[in-house]
């Protein structure tokens, strides 16, 4: 149906996440359309992002410089981190620009029933972190799920002793929220961590 | 498949495994996201799909909300869902496994921490006895000798217990038990254990030491959850916090 370059562009875009096959051909028709400088440009930032973008080896952030901007900007509080499973997760939290902090990025979460243990995860490099530094405050920004339970109650039983706080963020409803719509689990949630005003 | 869904496998009683997606449950705003959580249990409603079956609604019947509050209850009940998984089979009923994971979530939730080792083990051995495996612990598995009230061997490869008088004679590995261990191990078939036994914390981790081996034995796979909970039993504060026999 597809001449076979066509066919080849379909097939490696379908492999990105939230792409099936009909938005593929969408896109590498629109590719096609547009002046080939566009599509060079397009190759050549996949190119460079791949080789050029490693792990920070201070938080594991992705970064293209090593220790990342975030690990080097002298304007932020190195005695806080903030410990999260995914880079997107950092990103997140970065948005909020109310966290001035440092952060960990632990690479996933504990989670026995898929074989992930703490010794995948960037664990021992966080213990390594706050013994070493002058760490006051661990922040657990991780998903109240089964894994990022386990992966909190872990840390909290690794860390505990090396650092004076050890906080996790709370849960609840999202802000627009109607009350009358939000699943049992995440108003158990927000009753727990509720607070006086 | 997006970025924000979710491909899970379910234990139904009805069908068995399931694999299914959840179109969008990652985002916060998701009403369907913390209900299909890990050990949560829903009333589901799928559409039939061509490869993957779909999520469209789901009722949360029981989250079991107390597993959360220690590593050692997490830990035990991530155990006995791996070891629930490897007898688990798609496409056919599973009721009797399905209402086995239950009742004994629901008894880690609720027991107090020096108590999870007896729910875990009790646990584990109900689910060898539905799965056909369970160890001999009544009779000696050479000479079929009763057993009760003394000291035994205990052979893996064997399935179950091998009376003293037999273990000098066969030639495979033993590992020796007290008269404690294989009183303990005989509470195992009840469908309850006494009240006094859920506090035998050491006993218990003893034994799950041993269930543990013959388990990934007999389903040839190992138990993750089990290094979890070697670092929630093992440190001596635990140890120390249990009353003696
Ligand atoms: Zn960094």
């Amino acid at each position: 149906m597809y001449t076979r370059p066509l066919a080849r562009l379909i097939d490696q875009l379908q492999l990105l996440p939230g792409i099936g096959p009909k938005t593929a051909q969408r896109l590498a028709f629109h590719i096609l359309k547009r002046p080939k400088s566009e599509a060079q440009q397009l190759a050549q930032a996949l190119v460079e992002a791949t080789e050029q973008i490693g792990t920070c080896s201070v938080c594991f952030n992705l970064s293209a410089e090593d220790p990342c901007d975030l690990c080097r900007q002298t304007n932020r509080q190195s005695e806080i981190i903030c410990v999260v499973a995914e880079p997107r997760d950092l990103v997140a939290i970065e948005r909020t620009r109310e966290y001035k902090g440092r952060y960990h990025v632990l690479g996933g979460l504990i989670s026995p029933m898929e074989g992930i243990m703490a010794e995948n995860l960037r664990i021992k490099e966080l213990i390594a972190r706050v013994g070493n530094e002058d760490i006051q405050e661990v922040i657990l920004a991780i998903n109240p799920s089964i894994e990022g339970e386990t992966t909190t109650q872990y840390l909290k039983k690794q860390i505990k002793l090396l650092v004076p706080r050890v906080t996790r963020i709370a849960f609840g409803l999202p802000v627009g929220g109607d009350l009358e719509y939000a699943d049992e689990m995440t108003l158990a949630r927000a009753l727990e961590g509720r607070r006086e005003i | 498949m997006g970025e924000a869904d979710w491909l899970m496998t379910i234990l139904t009683r009805e069908y068995g495994l399931v694999r299914a997606i959840a179109k969008g449950a990652r985002k916060a705003t998701a009403r369907i996201g913390g209900r299909i959580e890990l050990l949560v249990v829903n009333d589901l409603q799928l559409y039939k799909g061509r490869n993957l079956d779909q999520i469209f609604q789901a009722d949360c019947l029981r989250s079991f909300r107390g597993l959360s509050a220690e590593l050692s209850r997490l830990a035990a009940a991530q155990y006995l869902a791996e070891a629930v998984l490897l007898e688990a089979t798609e496409g056919q009923p599973q009721e009797i496994l399905f209402d086995l994971l239950l009742l004994h979530l629901e008894r880690l939730a609720e027991a107090t921490v020096e108590q999870l080792p007896a729910r875990l083990v009790h646990g584990i051995y109900q689910l060898l006895t539905i799965s056909g495996v369970a160890p001999e612990v009544y009779s000696c598995t050479v000479s079929h000798r009763p057993i009760s009230a003394e000291a035994a061997s205990f052979s893996i490869e064997g399935g179950g217990l091998v009376a003293l008088e037999c273990s000098a004679v066969q030639d495979m590995s033993l590992r020796r038990l007290d008269l404690q261990q294989v009183g303990a191990l005989q509470l195992l078939a009840a469908e309850d254990l006494p009240t006094v036994s859920l506090e035998w914390s050491v006993l218990w981790m003893g034994i799950e030491r041993l269930l543990r081996r013959y388990l990934e034995f007999h389903f040839d796979r190992t138990i993750h959850s089990a290094d979890l909970l070697d670092l929630c039993f093992e440190t001596p504060s635990a140890a120390m916090g249990v009353p003696h026999l």
